[in-house]
């Protein structure tokens, strides 16, 4: 063969590739807005909405601290904690990055009951403006959670918020909800088209002044989410306190949300989110998916995720509440729902990644 | 001239110009390649960061710089890559960065890339080669007298240097998975399936297969196709063209750069006189005779003689992997220094288990927690890492009072679209495994994906995902 008849050849080679099938490819920037939409900013007006509410429930509370008010309150912390642990899975952007940086200032884990202690002995009294001007450790549903919560009972938690002591801490609970309020509120608008426009700046990837190059790296930031949200069920939420990081003693302390039991129901959000984020729905309503991204590609694999996701639920679902003393109770359980997270941690991190093609814990550094 | 003896031919002197330019490519290439790793960031991300090194064995005595040492060490390296472009002192300033730069690679088997050993093996040859007689500032300056002429086998040495890369990357890419397949290229062109134009094709099959087809005749033919007269210039117009859309398409860095002026060694020696005001004058006749009787001194055949070792050598060393069993891919024994270029999409995961063998206590470790990001991911899938990890683990736990205990893995990984399968046998203790260049018998083998290994043949029959350690 003759160079010339080679260098055709290598040209029809490529020609013949090229004339196949060219049906539309999977458009992520569609996925993209379609989720931003469909998904997170429904989910965040949400937990706007029970912020909220759970404001108005604290001033009722505060200003009739009865045990059905009390109730009434914890019952709406939890509605509050739901639908703000369905949003883990997305906890990037105005979540982390500054100016906002709104996710720690919600939720800062583990409880610091010391740092609470010394800013109830402080003789000033709670406004939102004071806890608006304290650190992260101080505030968000967990110091919350700590101030309206006992685990010996709702009659034990209302002792420690009567009296001239409790009203200090009523009131603090009072500022906390309203301080939640405003963050909830402010993280809507910093994703929302007529506030901050992060989902724009999302799809505008790539051009100056967005924090990614590409809206690859978007979907990419989105897979690594998913893969976090499902190793940080198996490792911390479950695994920490049966004690599998500390050679089998179980370290009921590690528990989220141990004050209100809320535990096991903080982890089940924590699947609804990342359910909802890879079938692209929120309550009702849907669009494109991340299924529909990987059925593109592998629709075993599509599949297989979203089996994994519903056997850990099934295994979280099993475990006895409350999970502080089912990790010494009942650690076969908790045992069976760490593997169960294993292997959804498996399913994404493995099979998704690599049909799609992703990075994890995306690095720029180079590869060949 | 056709009856000349090979040593005669080898030594014939030929215009040094385009040994040159090389040398000038590869130290402004180097320049270049250390100021963007400075400018990202990786020289702290990569060297002092990270909690532990995954150092080469028989290399764990290796150490970074403390302090700001090892910025201190890419200046130097910068400095050594200027002088190289420009020159001046070029052999002291090869082999320091010979020297400097493989240590940087020896320290951590996490940032391995082909390009990285080509680099460091070209400032190996090039130290050895009369590359400042020409297109240097010691010319310039007077310090380099003399003809501009080198012998001919310095270009010969640099080609056939430059030429293994293409001719192994192409011999790797003969197999099924990027054949018949188009992997890892379907998974990767479809994840660029958002570029304007040409998105649609990047997400079909066929054109995977096609470029995969095009890829592997471009790797095992451009070599023959530069070195012809009549074929060098389409065959290097496709060389760009190759190089600069892989360089668009996927992270690769400064590779296809380092490859596009890399090439230019095969042009007729003196081309860069077509550039330049004052060609040089062609070399005499005269100028070959020493040369040639040079080659019989006891010195030349000495060099000849390690020419020859180095050249056996970078023939054997990528095939060792035919000495290990199993896929070279999946258990990586052997793939490194083999020029296995853009191979495979392999992602895994990874838990180690750590047990006190005389009270039963027993502690998972997610590497995460320990690693960076970037060595999680390459520990994920390359077993050796996963036992130098291992033995870390095994020396922490040791000083922390407890004096046996075992080390086990949970180690999952996917190669190529294969659904996921262990890596690892969960049930030997890595602890007591050696390093080494001897096989790792606790790989567990890459078993047949009945969606993808079949191909047809009814006689493979898996329907659940295969798990050779399963009871």
């Amino acid at each position: 063969m003759n160079p010339r008849s080679l260098f055709l050849c290598l040209v029809l080679a490529l020609v013949l590739g090229c004339s196949g099938s060219s049906e539309p490819a999977f458009d992520q920037s569609a996925l993209v807005d379609s989720l931003g939409t469909v998904v997170i900013i429904p989910t965040y007006e949400a937990f706007a909405d029970e912020a909220d509410a759970l404001a108005i429930e604290a001033e009722a509370f505060c200003a009739d601290p009865t045990v059905s008010a009390l109730e009434s309150l914890q019952a709406q912390w939890r509605s509050a904690r739901v639908r703000w642990k369905q949003n883990d899975v997305i906890a990037f952007g105005p979540y982390r990055e500054q100016p906002w940086r709104l996710g720690p200032r919600i939720d800062f884990f583990p409880v610091r009951e010391d740092t609470i202690a010394e800013n109830l002995a402080v003789d000033e009294p709670f406004t939102l403006e004071r806890v608006s001007a304290l650190g992260t450790a101080s505030r968000g549903l967990a110091t919350m959670e700590f101030l309206i919560f006992d685990t010996d009972g709702v009659d034990a938690a209302l002792s420690r918020l009567q009296g001239e002591d409790g009203a200090q801490a009523c009131d603090y609970a009072v500022a906390l909800a309203q301080d939640l309020s405003v963050n909830a509120e402010a993280m809507v608008t910093a994703w929302s088209e007529d506030g901050d426009n992060y989902l724009g700046s999302l799809l505008d990837s790539g051009e100056p002044g967005t924090q990614f190059d590409s809206v690859r790296a978007v979907t990419n930031e989105i897979v690594n989410r998913m893969l976090f949200v499902a190793d940080d069920i198996r490792v911390k939420k479950l695994g920490a306190p049966l004690g599998v990081e500390t050679g089998g003693e179980p370290r009921p302390d590690e528990v989220e949300s141990r004050y209100s039991d809320h535990s096991l129901a903080d982890i089940l959000a924590n699947l609804d989110g990342l359910e909802n984020l890879y079938q692209g729905e929120f309550e009702g309503t849907s669009g494109i998916s991340v299924r529909e991204w990987v059925e593109t590609r592998n629709r075993r694999v599509a599949g297989e995720v979203l089996d994994e996701i519903e056997n850990t639920r099934s295994a979280v679902l099993a475990i006895p509440e409350p999970l502080r003393l089912s990790v010494e109770t009942d650690p076969a359980l908790v045992e069976t729902a760490i593997d169960a997270a294993f292997e959804l941690r498996n399913a994404i991190g493995i099979d998704m990644v690599n049909a799609l093609g992703s990075t994890v814990n995306f690095n720029d550094t180079d590869g060949d | 001239m056709a009856t000349e003896r090979l040593p005669d031919r080898l030594a014939a002197p030929v215009d040094g110009a385009s040994l040159g330019v090389f040398r000038a490519a590869f130290g402004l290439m180097m320049l270049y390649s250390i100021v963007r790793f400075w400018a990202k960031g990786w020289i702290s991300e990569l060297y002092i960061e990270p909690e532990l090194l995954f150092p080469y064995w028989g290399f764990s005595w290796l150490e970074p710089w403390p302090g700001i040492g090892m910025y201190v060490h890419f200046a130097v390296l910068g400095v050594l890559a200027c002088l190289i472009m420009l020159g001046l002192w070029s052999r002291p300033a090869l082999v320091l960065f010979f020297v400097g730069f493989t240590y940087v690679e020896l320290l951590d088997r996490t940032t391995y890339l082909n390009h990285y050993y080509f680099i460091s093996i070209l400032s190996l040859l090039l130290a050895f080669l009369p590359v400042e007689r020409a297109v240097s500032l010691s010319r310039w300056l007077g310090r380099t007298t003399g003809p501009q002429s080198v012998p001919h086998w310095a270009l010969i040495v640099v080609r056939c240097q430059v030429g293994l890369v293409y001719v192994f990357a192409g011999l790797a890419k003969l197999r099924a998975d990027w054949l018949l397949r188009g992997e890892p290229l379907h998974t990767w062109l479809a994840a660029r399936s958002d570029i304007p134009w040409i998105g649609a094709w990047l997400d079909d099959q066929a054109v995977a297969i096609g470029a995969s087809w095009a890829g592997a005749l471009f790797d095992l033919c451009i070599v023959p196709l530069l070195l012809w007269r009549r074929t060098r210039v389409p065959a290097y117009c496709a060389l760009v063209g190759f190089h600069l859309v892989t360089g668009y398409l996927f992270s690769i860095g400064v590779f296809p750069i380092v490859m596009i002026l890399g090439a230019t060694i095969f042009f007729e020696p003196s081309w860069p006189r077509r550039f330049m005001r004052r060609p040089a004058a062609p070399p005499s006749e005269a100028s070959h005779e020493p040369q040639a009787a040079g080659l019989r001194r006891p010195l030349a055949w000495l060099g000849a003689t390690l020419i020859a070792i180095h050249f056996a050598f970078q023939l054997a060393f990528p095939m060792r992997n035919l000495l290990y069993p199993g896929d070279t891919l999946w258990t990586e024994e052997g793939y490194r220094f083999g020029w296995r270029v853009m191979l495979m999409e392999k992602t895994g995961e990874i838990d180690l288990r750590v047990v006190d063998n005389r009270d039963g206590r027993s502690w998972l470790v997610s590497p995460r927690e320990r690693l960076t990001p970037f060595q999680y991911r390459m520990m994920a899938t390359q077993p050796d890492m996963m036992l130098t990890f291992a033995h870390h683990l095994a020396s922490e736990w040791h000083d922390r009072g407890h004096e046996d205990v075992s080390v086990y893995a949970e180690a999952w990984a996917a190669l190529n679209g294969r659904r996921r399968q262990r890596l690892v046998d969960p049930h030997v203790d890595l602890a007591k495994e050696t390093e080494g260049w001897a096989p790792k018998r606790w790989i567990v083998p890459l078993a047949p994906d009945p969606d993808i290994d079949d191909l047809g043949n009814s006689s493979v029959a898996v329907s659940e995902p295969p798990d050779p350690i399963a009871h």
